[in-house]
């Protein structure tokens, strides 16, 4: 089976053309690194199959960040027939780069630019440029299907590989005369220019040692770079005059970032349109649909559950009511909610908006030793932090993209929303709007306080470059919706079906038997509640000695959708019923027994921090090595405990006194730990070694 | 010697020479098209000035401030 490879510049639209290839549906934004690992699938050309492999984006053969490397490698690799090179239309020239640098290489390329908008920078003369690249060059818009079949033809084709990189011969190569002597003839130019570009990963990949790569680089001319640089944008400044006609605008800029970017109104913006997407999601519109499907819900297992107690077998009808039913029921009448949040974030990646994120959060972000990318890595973790930890390969340095992946799980994730909307909304009621923005406000600002201290401590900031793109803002297209909305109620569906059903299960079964495998009713002398009895002491000074909240917990380590699940069997309430869960977790009598708002505050937060699902951990794993894990797993059960020690201990003590002491002692705290920061930060500070008559404050001096 | 970042917003500059840095931030800015004779602008500055919006070639960088000073320019 023949393999083609799916390359090009960064956000150009190579996964939205193979998703119109191969008929997938993976995922797309209009960012910079959506896709940061190859994706590949089968399609077909006439009864003949081909993979097709789709690549995170590059510049050129030279890697920076660590996606980049990926493709780097896939491509050096040769184990593929073909290179189908996606250029957008809007930036011809400069993905035109990328073109060349394959061509140089004799790879088989057919050429196709994406007309992504109507009005496009430039307006391309195809048969002209083909001839210019002696390559098939195709103009079309990635999401079109049809418009796709003549592309699919090309791929039979051989190419005669007639390109000749004429415009490399005025540069002078006599420095590396010596260098490449045991290399064949026909591939001396690509190690000449390879040494010119300074391309270490190349020679290391063609097994050159660190030392001989530094000699063979001490005898280049100091701008050989710019040199080999210079000579194919010369090459694509004439191309671009003979072949094409160019629009007079700049690709990216727009009216809005005059407000959005503004010093005064960029961060307002920024917080505006997060809460109105908070605010549709847990409120208005999010609430009204998951109460509606909780009602449909209800339709259904009713009978279903009255026809079960009719079962003169108990372990069978709670099996079924409790375990089958019950919670999965519950978790399930949080759909709309987590697929309409999941959706806003879709919507935010689509507009262009996050690269201006990216360039308002650089600032803060900088200080406390991230980048301004990671702000996407950290949104993406609203949604789902498995997918969010894997996009942190943004990053361009280890201890960045380290940093980014152990932060993400403090993103409180759409999973947590059953937990917070269900017991938070049982003490709190109408007012638990603030609890749930103050969890996610938590979730940040702990992150943030973790990022500053493993800044200055483990994982101290090396020069973490930013150089990042501008795309223009677009509008998500309708038929986008529809096929968003489609996957993520599917893989919703999916996770309910599978992970929960079968963790409810286990619960269900390790809560019903005793040691010696006998049923037991209420979880009294079961398995679960010896572990759990033996674990719940550690959870006393947070406010839950309680085996059934700490089994809960146990349990969510899996998946935090079962620890709403598992509470609802513990208490054994059958059916669909959030206020049924929600009444009962406040009555002593139940299993599963909240003494107070403040250990429900508590047992909130403990939920928001600590270790995140097991998918989660194996992302981690594979993204970030063994150890980090472990280290990421510590500090989060650490702060989980911390935090939630505090807020417990804030909580009860204003449950117990009165409001104002309490506040005034509180606000005392906070404004000594801020002062004493202040003066040590006075004490510290480093007196400029220079004593320059006029200070012009914005020294120059290292 | 001036550098692009102590460019002016919204003036035009005229880079001399791309130089100094890690080889790797070197070879990213030319293969992004920021060569000697290529005219740039600044035209938008992050609030604390860390990230500069630079103009080349017909479309939008961001590029953070501290990797600005390998890149010297005179005004056009």
């Amino acid at each position: 089976m023949k393999e083609v490879l799916l390359v090009g510049n960064p956000n150009s639209g190579k996964t939205t053309l193979f998703n119109s290839l191969t008929k997938s549906s993976e995922h797309v934004g209009n960012w910079h690194g959506v896709t940061v690992e190859e994706k590949k699938k089968m399609f077909k050309v006439e009864n003949e199959d081909y993979l097709l492999v789709d690549t995170p984006g590059i510049y050129s053969l030279s890697p920076l960040s660590f996606e980049e490397e990926v493709s780097f490698k896939i491509i050096e690799s040769d184990n593929y027939s073909k290179i189908i090179n996606l250029c957008d239309l809007n930036n011809l020239q400069r993905n035109l780069y990328l073109t060349l640098c394959l061509l140089e290489e004799n790879k088989d390329v057919v050429v196709v630019i994406n007309e992504i908008d109507k009005k496009a920078k430039y307006k391309v003369n195809t048969k002209k440029l083909s001839n210019f690249l002696s390559v098939p060059v195709f103009v079309l818009n990635a999401e079109d299907k049809e418009a796709t079949k003549n592309l699919k033809q090309t791929l039979k084709q051989k190419d005669l590989k007639k390109f000749k990189s004429e415009y490399l011969d005025q540069i002078d190569f006599s420095c590396l005369k010596d260098a490449f002597k045991e290399i064949p003839l026909e591939e001396r130019k690509k190690f000449c220019v390879k040494a010119f570009e300074r391309n270490e990963n190349f020679f290391k990949l063609n097994g050159y040692s660190d030392e001989k790569i530094k000699n063979l680089f001490s005898v280049l001319p100091q701008n050989s770079m710019e040199l080999i640089a210079s000579a194919r944008y010369n090459f694509l400044d004439q191309i671009i005059e003979e072949c094409c006609e160019k629009n007079d605008f700049v690709y990216g800029k727009s009216k809005f970032d005059k407000i959005l970017l503004n010093k005064f109104f960029a961060f307002p913006c920024f917080f505006l349109i997060l809460s109105v997407i908070f605010y549709l999601t847990f409120f208005s519109l999010g609430a009204f649909l998951s109460n509606l499907l909780s009602s449909f819900l209800n339709l259904i297992t009713t009978p279903i559950l009255d026809a079960l107690l009719s079962i003169d077998s108990p372990f069978i009808y709670h099996l079924f009511a409790d375990a089958l039913f019950g919670g999965v029921a519950t978790v399930l009448s949080f759909l709309p909610q987590v697929v309409l949040l999941f959706f806003f974030l879709s919507v935010l990646e689509d507009s262009g908006y996050l690269s201006r994120v990216a360039f308002i959060f650089e600032d803060i972000l900088g200080k406390i030793g991230l980048s301004g990318k990671s702000v996407y890595t950290l949104l993406m973790g609203f949604g789902c932090s498995t997918t969010a930890i894997m996009t942190a390969r943004n990053m361009d340095n280890k201890n960045s993209k380290i940093k980014t992946a152990i932060l993400c799980p403090y993103m409180s994730c759409s999973a947590k929303i059953p937990i917070y909307t269900v017991i938070g909304g049982a003490f709190f009621g109408a007012s638990n709007i603030f609890v749930i923005i103050g969890l996610y406000l938590l979730g940040v600002v702990v992150a943030l306080v973790i990022s500053k201290i493993l800044d200055m401590t483990l994982l101290k900031s090396e020069n973490q470059t930013f150089i990042l793109e501008f795309p223009p803002y677009r509008m998500t297209s309708f038929k986008r919706v529809g096929k968003i909305l489609w996957k993520n109620v599917k893989s919703f569906l999916i996770k309910v079906g599978s992970v929960m059903i079968t963790m409810n299960v286990i619960v269900f079964l390790l809560s019903s038997f005793t040691f010696s495998f006998n049923y037991t009713e209420n979880g009294s002398g079961s398995m679960l509640e010896s572990i759990g009895k033996f674990l719940a002491p550690i959870f006393e000074p947070i406010g839950f000695n309680n085996w059934a909240i700490v089994s809960a917990l146990l349990a969510g380590l899996v998946a935090k959708e079962v620890v709403v699940s598992s509470i609802a069997m513990f208490n054994g309430v059958d059916g669909n019923a959030t206020s049924l869960i929600s009444s009962s977790i406040l009555l002593p009598t139940s299993v599963v027994y909240f003494a107070s708002g403040a250990s429900i505050l508590s047992f909130l937060v403990f939920c928001l921090l600590y270790t995140p699902c097991l998918a989660s951990i194996s992302m981690m794993l594979q993204e970030i090595g063994k150890k980090w894990t472990v280290i990421a797993i510590c500090i989060e059960l650490f702060v989980a405990y911390i935090v939630s020690f505090i807020v417990y201990n804030i909580a009860l003590a204003f449950e117990i006194f009165d409001f104002w002491p309490v506040f005034l002692i509180l606000l005392s705290i906070v404004i000594l730990l801020v002062s004493f920061v202040f003066i040590y930060k006075f004490i510290k500070r480093k007196k400029c070694p220079y004593n320059c008559e006029n200070c012009s404050k914005v020294c120059k001096k290292k | 010697m001036t550098t692009l970042k102590d460019a002016q917003l919204n003036k035009l500059y005229k880079i001399k020479k791309v130089a100094g840095g890690d080889t790797k931030v070197i070879r990213r800015f030319l293969e992004l098209g920021m060569l000697s004779g290529q005219v740039v602008k600044v035209i938008n500055k992050s609030i604390l000035k860390k990230v500069y919006l630079v103009e080349i070639r017909g479309y939008l960088l961001s590029i953070k401030t501290s990797l600005l000073d390998f890149i010297e320019v005179e005004e056009k």
